[in-house]
Protein backbone atom coordinates (compact mmCIF):
# COMPACT_ATOMS: atom_id res chain seq x y z
CA UNK A 1 0.00 0.00 0.00
CA UNK A 2 2.62 2.21 0.87
CA UNK A 3 5.04 1.27 -1.82
CA UNK A 4 2.00 1.65 -4.01
CA UNK A 5 1.87 5.86 -3.10
CA UNK A 6 4.78 6.32 -3.56
CA UNK A 7 4.89 4.80 -6.78
CA UNK A 8 2.49 7.24 -7.95
CA UNK A 9 3.85 9.79 -6.59
CA UNK A 10 7.10 9.39 -8.41
CA UNK A 11 4.96 8.68 -11.41
CA UNK A 12 3.23 11.74 -11.44
CA UNK A 13 6.25 13.74 -10.28
CA UNK A 14 7.83 12.23 -13.41
CA UNK A 15 5.07 13.27 -15.25
CA UNK A 16 5.22 17.04 -14.43
CA UNK A 17 8.53 17.29 -14.61
CA UNK A 18 8.51 15.43 -18.43
CA UNK A 19 5.24 18.38 -19.14
CA UNK A 20 7.43 21.23 -17.72
CA UNK A 21 10.15 20.17 -20.16
CA UNK A 22 7.56 20.30 -23.13
CA UNK A 23 6.56 23.80 -21.92
CA UNK A 24 10.52 25.35 -21.57
CA UNK A 25 10.86 23.50 -24.94
CA UNK A 26 8.13 25.81 -26.34
CA UNK A 27 8.58 29.18 -24.12
CA UNK A 28 12.35 29.41 -24.61
CA UNK A 29 13.85 31.99 -26.75
CA UNK A 30 16.62 29.80 -28.68
CA UNK A 31 18.32 26.64 -29.95
CA UNK A 32 20.77 26.15 -26.94
CA UNK A 33 18.22 27.56 -24.28
CA UNK A 34 16.00 24.93 -25.26
CA UNK A 35 18.25 22.01 -25.32
CA UNK A 36 18.42 22.61 -21.32
CA UNK A 37 14.48 22.39 -21.42
CA UNK A 38 14.72 18.80 -23.24
CA UNK A 39 17.49 17.50 -20.65
CA UNK A 40 14.77 18.02 -17.72
CA UNK A 41 12.75 15.73 -19.45
CA UNK A 42 15.51 13.43 -20.19
CA UNK A 43 16.95 12.73 -17.31
CA UNK A 44 15.19 13.44 -13.83
CA UNK A 45 11.28 12.95 -16.11
CA UNK A 46 13.09 9.38 -17.26
CA UNK A 47 14.18 9.12 -13.81
CA UNK A 48 10.90 9.36 -12.01
CA UNK A 49 8.88 7.61 -14.20
CA UNK A 50 11.15 4.61 -14.48
CA UNK A 51 11.84 4.07 -10.48
CA UNK A 52 7.46 4.95 -9.95
CA UNK A 53 7.21 1.88 -12.79
CA UNK A 54 10.07 0.07 -10.39
CA UNK A 55 8.16 0.25 -7.81
CA UNK A 56 5.08 -1.23 -9.28
CA UNK A 57 6.92 -3.88 -10.67
CA UNK A 58 8.82 -5.45 -7.49
CA UNK A 59 11.94 -7.39 -7.56
CA UNK A 60 11.55 -9.49 -10.68
CA UNK A 61 13.65 -9.28 -14.01
CA UNK A 62 10.89 -6.92 -15.25
CA UNK A 63 13.04 -4.00 -12.38
CA UNK A 64 15.86 -4.87 -14.17
CA UNK A 65 15.08 -4.25 -17.67
CA UNK A 66 13.32 -1.00 -16.27
CA UNK A 67 17.34 -0.03 -14.75
CA UNK A 68 18.54 -1.31 -18.06
CA UNK A 69 16.36 1.06 -20.10
CA UNK A 70 17.37 3.87 -17.72
CA UNK A 71 21.12 3.39 -17.44
CA UNK A 72 20.54 3.26 -21.35
CA UNK A 73 18.41 6.68 -21.57
CA UNK A 74 20.95 8.53 -19.20
CA UNK A 75 24.03 7.18 -20.83
CA UNK A 76 22.69 8.01 -24.56
CA UNK A 77 20.93 11.17 -23.56
CA UNK A 78 24.39 13.09 -22.70
CA UNK A 79 25.75 11.92 -26.30
CA UNK A 80 23.49 13.28 -28.13
CA UNK A 81 22.93 16.20 -26.33
CA UNK A 82 26.34 17.13 -26.70
CA UNK A 83 26.65 15.91 -30.18
CA UNK A 84 23.02 18.32 -31.27
CA UNK A 85 25.23 21.44 -29.39
CA UNK A 86 28.49 20.69 -31.18
CA UNK A 87 26.97 20.45 -34.37
CA UNK A 88 24.88 23.39 -34.42
CA UNK A 89 27.56 25.61 -33.49
CA UNK A 90 29.77 24.46 -35.96
CA UNK A 91 26.93 25.08 -38.70
CA UNK A 92 27.40 28.44 -37.23
CA UNK A 93 24.29 28.77 -34.93
CA UNK A 94 25.31 31.26 -32.34
CA UNK A 95 23.73 31.03 -28.96
CA UNK A 96 22.31 34.32 -27.63
CA UNK A 97 24.03 36.82 -25.31
CA UNK A 98 22.71 37.11 -21.84
CA UNK A 99 22.54 41.04 -22.16
CA UNK A 100 19.79 40.52 -24.94
CA UNK A 101 18.04 38.18 -22.98
CA UNK A 102 15.52 40.57 -21.65
CA UNK A 103 14.05 41.73 -25.32
CA UNK A 104 13.97 37.83 -26.76
CA UNK A 105 12.49 36.79 -23.38
CA UNK A 106 9.38 38.76 -24.56
CA UNK A 107 8.90 37.43 -27.87
CA UNK A 108 10.02 33.78 -26.54
CA UNK A 109 6.81 32.84 -27.29
CA UNK A 110 6.84 33.61 -30.80
CA UNK A 111 9.92 31.48 -31.13
CA UNK A 112 12.24 34.55 -31.42
CA UNK A 113 14.68 34.45 -34.11
CA UNK A 114 18.45 34.35 -33.05
CA UNK A 115 19.77 32.10 -35.66
CA UNK A 116 21.34 34.92 -37.74
CA UNK A 117 24.15 37.21 -35.24
CA UNK B 1 43.35 -11.49 -19.70
CA UNK B 2 41.70 -10.38 -16.49
CA UNK B 3 39.86 -7.68 -18.67
CA UNK B 4 38.87 -10.20 -20.87
CA UNK B 5 37.27 -12.19 -18.44
CA UNK B 6 35.37 -9.36 -16.59
CA UNK B 7 33.70 -8.24 -20.00
CA UNK B 8 32.54 -11.38 -20.69
CA UNK B 9 30.79 -12.25 -17.70
CA UNK B 10 29.20 -8.81 -17.82
CA UNK B 11 28.16 -9.85 -21.49
CA UNK B 12 26.87 -13.30 -20.16
CA UNK B 13 24.89 -11.42 -16.67
CA UNK B 14 23.45 -9.04 -19.14
CA UNK B 15 22.13 -11.92 -21.69
CA UNK B 16 20.64 -13.82 -18.64
CA UNK B 17 18.73 -10.83 -17.30
CA UNK B 18 17.82 -9.95 -20.35
CA UNK B 19 16.20 -13.35 -21.16
CA UNK B 20 14.30 -14.58 -18.11
CA UNK B 21 14.24 -17.94 -20.31
CA UNK B 22 16.56 -20.39 -18.59
CA UNK B 23 16.37 -23.57 -21.00
CA UNK B 24 20.16 -25.44 -22.40
CA UNK B 25 19.44 -23.66 -26.24
CA UNK B 26 18.48 -20.38 -24.86
CA UNK B 27 21.70 -20.07 -22.65
CA UNK B 28 23.63 -21.99 -25.48
CA UNK B 29 22.93 -19.36 -27.83
CA UNK B 30 24.07 -16.93 -25.36
CA UNK B 31 27.31 -18.28 -24.90
CA UNK B 32 27.59 -18.34 -28.76
CA UNK B 33 26.95 -14.81 -28.74
CA UNK B 34 29.07 -14.26 -26.39
CA UNK B 35 31.88 -15.69 -27.61
CA UNK B 36 31.46 -13.85 -31.01
CA UNK B 37 31.13 -10.56 -29.54
CA UNK B 38 34.93 -11.17 -27.64
CA UNK B 39 36.02 -12.66 -31.08
CA UNK B 40 34.98 -9.58 -32.56
CA UNK B 41 36.33 -7.28 -29.44
CA UNK B 42 39.86 -8.71 -30.15
CA UNK B 43 40.01 -8.60 -33.92
CA UNK B 44 39.47 -4.32 -32.95
CA UNK B 45 41.96 -4.87 -29.86
CA UNK B 46 40.00 -2.15 -28.01
CA UNK B 47 39.96 -4.16 -24.04
CA UNK B 48 42.12 -1.47 -22.33
CA UNK B 49 42.08 1.06 -19.37
CA UNK B 50 40.00 3.32 -21.91
CA UNK B 51 37.42 1.20 -22.73
CA UNK B 52 36.43 -1.31 -19.83
CA UNK B 53 37.23 1.25 -16.67
CA UNK B 54 37.25 -1.54 -14.48
CA UNK B 55 39.15 0.74 -11.75
CA UNK B 56 36.31 3.61 -11.14
CA UNK B 57 34.24 0.75 -9.85
CA UNK B 58 34.81 1.36 -6.23
CA UNK B 59 34.14 4.69 -5.86
CA UNK B 60 31.13 4.63 -8.74
CA UNK B 61 28.20 4.56 -5.97
CA UNK B 62 29.56 7.61 -4.11
CA UNK B 63 29.74 9.59 -7.26
CA UNK B 64 26.61 8.33 -8.60
CA UNK B 65 24.38 9.79 -5.20
CA UNK B 66 26.26 13.36 -5.54
CA UNK B 67 25.99 13.21 -9.57
CA UNK B 68 21.85 12.27 -8.79
CA UNK B 69 21.87 15.06 -5.57
CA UNK B 70 22.95 17.82 -8.04
CA UNK B 71 21.11 16.63 -11.07
CA UNK B 72 17.56 16.90 -8.98
CA UNK B 73 18.55 20.27 -7.34
CA UNK B 74 19.52 21.46 -11.11
CA UNK B 75 16.21 20.01 -12.60
CA UNK B 76 14.19 21.95 -9.91
CA UNK B 77 16.04 25.04 -11.01
CA UNK B 78 15.42 24.92 -14.77
CA UNK B 79 11.66 23.94 -13.67
CA UNK B 80 11.40 26.88 -11.91
CA UNK B 81 12.86 28.95 -14.67
CA UNK B 82 10.50 27.73 -17.07
CA UNK B 83 7.07 28.54 -15.16
CA UNK B 84 8.37 31.93 -13.71
CA UNK B 85 7.29 33.93 -16.27
CA UNK B 86 8.86 37.45 -15.31
CA UNK B 87 12.09 36.18 -14.35
CA UNK B 88 14.96 36.36 -17.14
CA UNK B 89 16.97 33.60 -17.98
CA UNK B 90 20.73 34.50 -18.57
CA UNK B 91 22.31 32.47 -21.02
CA UNK B 92 26.13 32.24 -20.39
CA UNK B 93 28.79 30.73 -22.85
CA UNK B 94 32.20 30.47 -21.03
CA UNK B 95 35.55 28.44 -22.03
CA UNK B 96 37.63 27.41 -19.24
CA UNK B 97 40.61 25.06 -18.33
CA UNK B 98 40.49 21.88 -16.56
CA UNK B 99 43.19 20.41 -14.78
CA UNK B 100 42.02 16.74 -15.08
CA UNK B 101 44.87 14.60 -16.67
CA UNK B 102 43.38 11.54 -18.04
CA UNK B 103 40.78 10.73 -21.26
CA UNK B 104 38.42 9.09 -19.24
CA UNK B 105 38.52 11.68 -16.30
CA UNK B 106 37.88 13.95 -19.32
CA UNK B 107 34.60 12.57 -20.46
CA UNK B 108 33.33 11.37 -17.21
CA UNK B 109 33.34 15.08 -16.62
CA UNK B 110 31.73 16.61 -19.64
CA UNK B 111 29.00 13.43 -19.63
CA UNK B 112 28.50 14.48 -16.16
CA UNK B 113 28.03 18.28 -16.94
CA UNK B 114 25.70 17.93 -19.87
CA UNK B 115 23.57 15.53 -17.93
CA UNK B 116 22.83 18.03 -15.42
CA UNK B 117 19.65 20.13 -16.67
CA UNK B 118 20.93 23.55 -16.88
CA UNK B 119 24.54 22.81 -18.17
CA UNK B 120 25.73 21.58 -21.53
CA UNK B 121 29.48 20.77 -22.78
CA UNK B 122 30.10 21.63 -25.87
CA UNK B 123 33.37 21.24 -26.83
CA UNK B 124 36.31 19.53 -24.79
CA UNK B 125 40.01 20.51 -26.66
CA UNK B 126 43.00 19.27 -24.73
CA UNK B 127 42.57 20.94 -21.26
CA UNK B 128 39.87 23.61 -22.35
CA UNK B 129 36.11 22.73 -21.95
CA UNK B 130 32.91 25.21 -23.37
CA UNK B 131 30.22 25.16 -21.17
CA UNK B 132 26.58 26.41 -21.79
CA UNK B 133 24.93 27.42 -19.22
CA UNK B 134 20.91 28.36 -18.95
CA UNK B 135 21.71 30.71 -15.72
CA UNK B 136 24.94 32.45 -15.21
CA UNK B 137 24.80 30.83 -11.43
CA UNK B 138 25.35 27.75 -13.39
CA UNK B 139 28.91 29.03 -14.66
CA UNK B 140 29.46 29.86 -11.67
CA UNK B 141 28.97 26.39 -9.72
CA UNK B 142 31.03 24.48 -12.02
CA UNK B 143 33.87 27.00 -11.72
CA UNK B 144 33.89 26.22 -7.88
CA UNK B 145 35.50 22.64 -9.33
CA UNK B 146 33.54 20.63 -6.72
CA UNK B 147 32.53 18.54 -9.62
CA UNK B 148 36.27 18.60 -11.02
CA UNK B 149 37.31 17.64 -7.40
CA UNK B 150 34.62 14.57 -7.51
CA UNK B 151 35.35 13.11 -10.85
CA UNK B 152 39.12 13.20 -9.76
CA UNK B 153 38.25 11.35 -6.39
CA UNK B 154 36.10 8.87 -9.05
CA UNK B 155 38.94 8.42 -11.35
CA UNK B 156 42.08 8.11 -9.23
CA UNK C 1 -3.63 5.45 -12.86
CA UNK C 2 -1.04 4.55 -15.80
CA UNK C 3 -3.97 6.19 -18.08
CA UNK C 4 -2.79 9.68 -16.21
CA UNK C 5 0.37 9.14 -16.75
CA UNK C 6 -0.04 8.10 -20.53
CA UNK C 7 -2.12 11.26 -20.93
CA UNK C 8 0.74 13.24 -19.47
CA UNK C 9 3.20 11.62 -21.66
CA UNK C 10 1.51 12.10 -24.70
CA UNK C 11 0.64 15.59 -23.77
CA UNK C 12 4.58 15.93 -23.94
CA UNK C 13 5.36 14.48 -27.28
CA UNK C 14 2.23 16.96 -28.54
CA UNK C 15 4.52 19.80 -27.30
CA UNK C 16 7.69 18.63 -28.84
CA UNK C 17 5.89 17.94 -32.15
CA UNK C 18 4.47 21.62 -32.05
CA UNK C 19 8.62 22.73 -31.80
CA UNK C 20 9.50 20.37 -34.15
CA UNK C 21 6.63 21.72 -36.68
CA UNK C 22 7.50 25.52 -35.36
CA UNK C 23 11.25 25.00 -36.29
CA UNK C 24 12.75 27.86 -36.71
CA UNK C 25 16.14 26.10 -37.45
CA UNK C 26 17.11 22.35 -38.68
CA UNK C 27 18.64 21.72 -35.13
CA UNK C 28 15.31 22.85 -33.29
CA UNK C 29 13.78 20.05 -34.93
CA UNK C 30 15.89 17.95 -34.59
CA UNK C 31 16.32 18.45 -30.46
CA UNK C 32 12.52 18.32 -30.67
CA UNK C 33 12.65 14.85 -32.45
CA UNK C 34 14.57 13.36 -30.04
CA UNK C 35 12.93 14.58 -26.99
CA UNK C 36 9.72 13.02 -28.93
CA UNK C 37 11.73 9.57 -28.84
CA UNK C 38 12.43 9.37 -25.61
CA UNK C 39 8.97 9.97 -24.39
CA UNK C 40 8.12 7.52 -27.10
CA UNK C 41 10.33 4.88 -24.92
CA UNK C 42 8.55 6.17 -21.27
CA UNK C 43 5.35 5.78 -23.16
CA UNK C 44 5.69 2.23 -24.19
CA UNK C 45 7.38 1.71 -20.49
CA UNK C 46 4.32 2.65 -19.67
CA UNK C 47 1.65 0.84 -22.15
CA UNK C 48 3.16 -2.32 -21.09
CA UNK C 49 2.39 -1.91 -17.38
CA UNK C 50 -1.23 -0.36 -18.23
CA UNK C 51 -1.94 -3.71 -21.05
CA UNK C 52 -0.44 -6.02 -18.03
CA UNK C 53 2.35 -7.07 -20.41
CA UNK C 54 5.96 -6.75 -19.43
CA UNK C 55 7.40 -7.52 -22.92
CA UNK C 56 6.56 -4.15 -24.00
CA UNK C 57 9.76 -3.21 -21.68
CA UNK C 58 12.43 -4.93 -24.64
CA UNK C 59 10.27 -2.69 -27.33
CA UNK C 60 11.46 -0.14 -25.13
CA UNK C 61 15.06 -1.20 -24.68
CA UNK C 62 15.70 -1.32 -28.69
CA UNK C 63 13.27 1.37 -29.26
CA UNK C 64 16.17 3.66 -26.72
CA UNK C 65 19.16 2.69 -28.96
CA UNK C 66 17.83 3.00 -32.22
CA UNK C 67 16.45 6.57 -31.52
CA UNK C 68 20.48 7.26 -30.52
CA UNK C 69 21.53 5.78 -33.31
CA UNK C 70 18.57 7.35 -35.47
CA UNK C 71 19.83 11.18 -34.09
CA UNK C 72 23.57 10.61 -33.63
CA UNK C 73 23.13 9.42 -37.76
CA UNK C 74 21.04 12.54 -38.63
CA UNK C 75 23.55 14.86 -37.27
CA UNK C 76 26.42 13.54 -39.02
CA UNK C 77 24.32 13.85 -42.23
CA UNK C 78 23.87 17.87 -41.13
CA UNK C 79 27.08 18.55 -39.08
CA UNK C 80 28.89 21.28 -41.10
CA UNK C 81 25.63 22.09 -42.82
CA UNK C 82 24.94 25.87 -43.73
CA UNK C 83 21.37 24.94 -44.59
CA UNK C 84 21.23 24.64 -40.44
CA UNK C 85 21.33 28.24 -39.52
CA UNK C 86 18.72 29.39 -42.39
CA UNK C 87 14.45 29.71 -41.41
CA UNK C 88 13.72 27.97 -44.17
CA UNK C 89 15.42 24.84 -44.52
CA UNK C 90 14.31 22.19 -46.99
Amino acid sequence: MIIDAISWFCLMLGCFFCFSGGVGILRFPDFFTRMHAASVTDSLGAILILVGLMFQAGLTLVTVKLAFILLFLLLTGPASSHAMAKAALHSGHKPMNSNTSDDAAKNSASGGDVSNP
Amino acid sequence: MLKTISLSATLMIFWLLMSGIYTPLLIGLGVVSVAFTMIIVHRMNIIDQETHPTHILLNLPKFIVYLFIDLVISSITVVKLVWQVRKPITPTFSTYKIKLKTDVAKVIYANAITVTPGTIAIDLNGDEITVHALVKEGIDDLLTGEKETKVRQLVE
Amino acid sequence: MFTAAIIAILVTMVLALTRAILGPSLYDRILAVNMFGTKTVLGIAVVGFLMGRPDFLDIALIYALMNFIGVIAILRFFEYDPRGTTNHDR
